[in-house]
């Protein structure tokens, strides 16, 4: 993971992007977004007009480049955001399987009974019900930050650390992935059982686990792949909320201390780098999924 | 001949009525969603939450602004929900609570439909350049980050919920604008719109009278999750203190007992699991009306009328 930090860090492509081209693409975002609302054209030119000037590059509060300050947090985010993805899809796609396999079976009852529930909660709520009832009462997991306080540790204690700290965060963030893949996935699931291939696949005399892992799960995978990309921004503001509930460094807490000094044009980079990653993240699980489903040309 | 009518039996036209009105399906479809375990466990959430909702200056206890008791009493008879910090009744905070979420999420979901019934039903029924302009259009907002944008306008313009409302509303409408699309194409060379067309109706009162009607019944699934999703919207909004901070909302609450966690598990408990049981309540009424109509409609629905799949949005 820390490997991972490193090298995602310096010289990040995106840097550039944010920092020399940023200008136009703000532009454009905020035509879009406010040409809609009416009632606050005035604000609008002010705002544009100091957009022009190159204003809104730096960060006010800490007098450097708000690409800069932003970037700094991207690689703890990432961590977050990557683990908890993970952690989700692991988690999700067995019980999924098993969900499906049998619908309105106990089973299946329970695990789409946890996923809705997990879909319906706020994951702030998760987070705090997680402190109070694993870290607190247990006293398992460190609670707030990415490192124990003052340690100097290298190398493997370093990583271990983070590790201890990074657990429970990405588990709440992944509570509310799973639950979401588990219903998408669950539907696939049913949807193939139905199918002639598995039809044929069973009067083959292929077991039923081989069915399900080897004819039904694939297939039903190919709309997750997509849902995956589609939820890159969902699943950014879910680490912005968890970061604060933990105390995790990345930029959820960046965007939540520029708030309360006002730092616009750290927010307004904010909004444009997570916009970038989800953009970024469509296409690319829309060339993924022409390349692993053969039914789908790009035009 | 009287023009066909779409899943209707009544094709009877009064010789007055230049149109005809198309009828809803015969056993109404709220009696089947409460037939379903789940569709009966969310009315009642969701009636629940209603009624606290409108009945909380009868309900609350106490004024939920006043100092009533000493700081931080645990939950007791006296105070269902315990006291926050400075000795107010957390009980009568979230009753109040509610009509915020409500209020914020039921302007958003009616906002977003509107845009998204004028654009799907546009770009479907129009078709050619006038659908593909708008289908970009709307994947251009399917990619916008609802949440930051819902940041940066607030720190630009300061809290407010009549802003957090519009930006949400102006900007939750494209899965709705794709399925209205999905089933206006579905629609549009089916006989009933056909016959209406023969009798020299406009293009906007074909979509008000015959196509708008039809495609309620889908909408209203999404309509219902988009609601459970702006709850939470919102919610993570207030706890970040974006919220309008003399209104009282469950996110807000969430967020002030992030500083109490320590000593007062109350206030994080009660505030978040209103949200958490409100949200499901919608969610088990939107499923189960997705149930009910059942086969192609939720196929559709599901699909966000294509093959990305929208409940995930």
């Amino acid at each position: 993971m820390s490997f991972l930090l490193v090298h995602v860090a310096p010289g990040d492509p995106l840097i550039a992007l944010a920092g020399e081209h940023g200008d136009p693409a703000y532009y454009a975002e905020m035509r879009q977004r406010f040409g809609l609302d009416q009632s606050l054209p005035t604000q609008l030119a002010t705002y544009a007009g100091r957009l022009a000037q190159g204003d809104l590059g730096f960060s006010y509060v800490q007098g450097r480049s708000a690409a800069t300050v932003i970037m700094e947090r991207v690689p703890a985010t990432l961590l977050l955001t990557g683990t908890a993805l993970l952690l989700a899809i692991f988690a999700a796609l067995p019980l999924a399987a098993l969900a499906g396999r049998r619908p309105h079976g106990a089973r299946d009852v329970g695990i789409s009974a946890l996923a809705l529930g997990f879909y319906s909660a706020p994951v702030f709520w998760i987070g705090q019900m997680a402190i109070l009832g694993i870290a607190l009462k247990l006293d398992l997991v460190p609670v707030q930050g990415m490192t124990a306080a003052g340690s100097d540790a290298r190398g493997l204690a370093r990583t271990l650390d983070i590790a201890r700290h990074l657990a429970l965060p990405a588990l709440v963030l992944a509570s509310q992935e799973v639950a979401v893949l588990i219903r998408l996935t669950r539907s696939g699931v049913l949807d193939e059982l139905a199918r002639d291939h598995v039809r044929t696949a069973r009067a083959k005399g292929v077991g039923e686990f081989a069915v399900l892992v080897r004819h039904a799960l694939p297939r039903a995978l190919l709309p997750v792949v997509t849902v995956i990309g589609a939820r890159v921004g969902h699943l950014a503001a879910g680490a912005a909320v968890v970061e604060i509930v933990f105390g995790w460094p990345g930029t959820g807490r960046l965007m939540f201390s520029s708030l309360q000094t006002r730092d616009t044009p750290v927010l307004l980079g904010l909004f444009l780098v997570v916009a970038l990653f989800v953009v970024l993240a469509n296409l690319v699980t829309d060339l993924m999924y022409a390349a692993i489903d053969p039914r789908v040309r790009l035009r | 001949m009287p023009p066909l009518i779409r899943e209707s039996g009544s094709a009877e036209l009064a010789p007055s009525a230049p149109l005809p009105r198309v009828t809803r399906r015969e056993p109404p479809k709220w009696r089947a969603v409460l037939s379903l375990p789940n569709g009966r466990l969310g009315f009642g959430l969701a009636a629940t939450l209603l009624a606290l909702a409108l009945l909380a200056p009868l309900l609350a206890p106490a004024d939920p602004f006043a100092l009533t008791a000493a700081p931080l009493l645990p939950p007791s008879f006296a105070h269902l929900m315990g006291t926050d910090g400075i000795g107010r009744d957390l009980f009568s905070a979230v009753l109040f609570g509610a009509r915020t979420s409500l209020l914020v999420a039921g302007g958003v979901t009616l906002v977003a439909f509107c845009c998204g019934a004028v654009i799907g039903m546009a770009a479907g029924f129009r078709g050619g350049l006038l659908d593909d302009a708008l289908m970009r259009v709307t994947d251009l907002f399917q990619v916008l980050p609802r949440f930051f944008l819902v940041v940066v306008v607030i720190a630009l313009f300061g809290p407010g919920l009549d802003r957090v409302v519009l930006t949400l509303g102006l900007t939750s409408w494209p899965v709705l604008a794709r399925v209205m699309r999905g089933e206006v194409l579905a629609m549009r060379d089916l006989d009933f719109v056909v016959a209406a067309r023969a009798t020299g109706a406009s293009g906007a009162r074909i979509i008000w009278r015959q196509l708008l009607p039809n495609t309620l019944a889908s909408a209203a699934v999404l309509l219902g999750l988009l609601f459970g999703q702006v709850l939470l919207l919102d919610a993570s909004l207030g706890f970040l203190g974006l919220g309008d901070p003399n209104v009282l909302s469950w996110g807000m609450l969430a967020g002030q007992a992030q500083g109490f966690l320590r000593v007062a598990w109350w206030l994080a408990l009660f505030p978040g699991l209103a949200i958490a049981l409100a949200v499901l309540g919608v969610n088990l009424l939107a499923d189960a009306w997705a149930a009910v109509l059942g086969g192609q409609a939720s196929d559709r629905v599901e699909a966000g009328g294509r093959r990305r799949p929208a409940r995930a949005m």
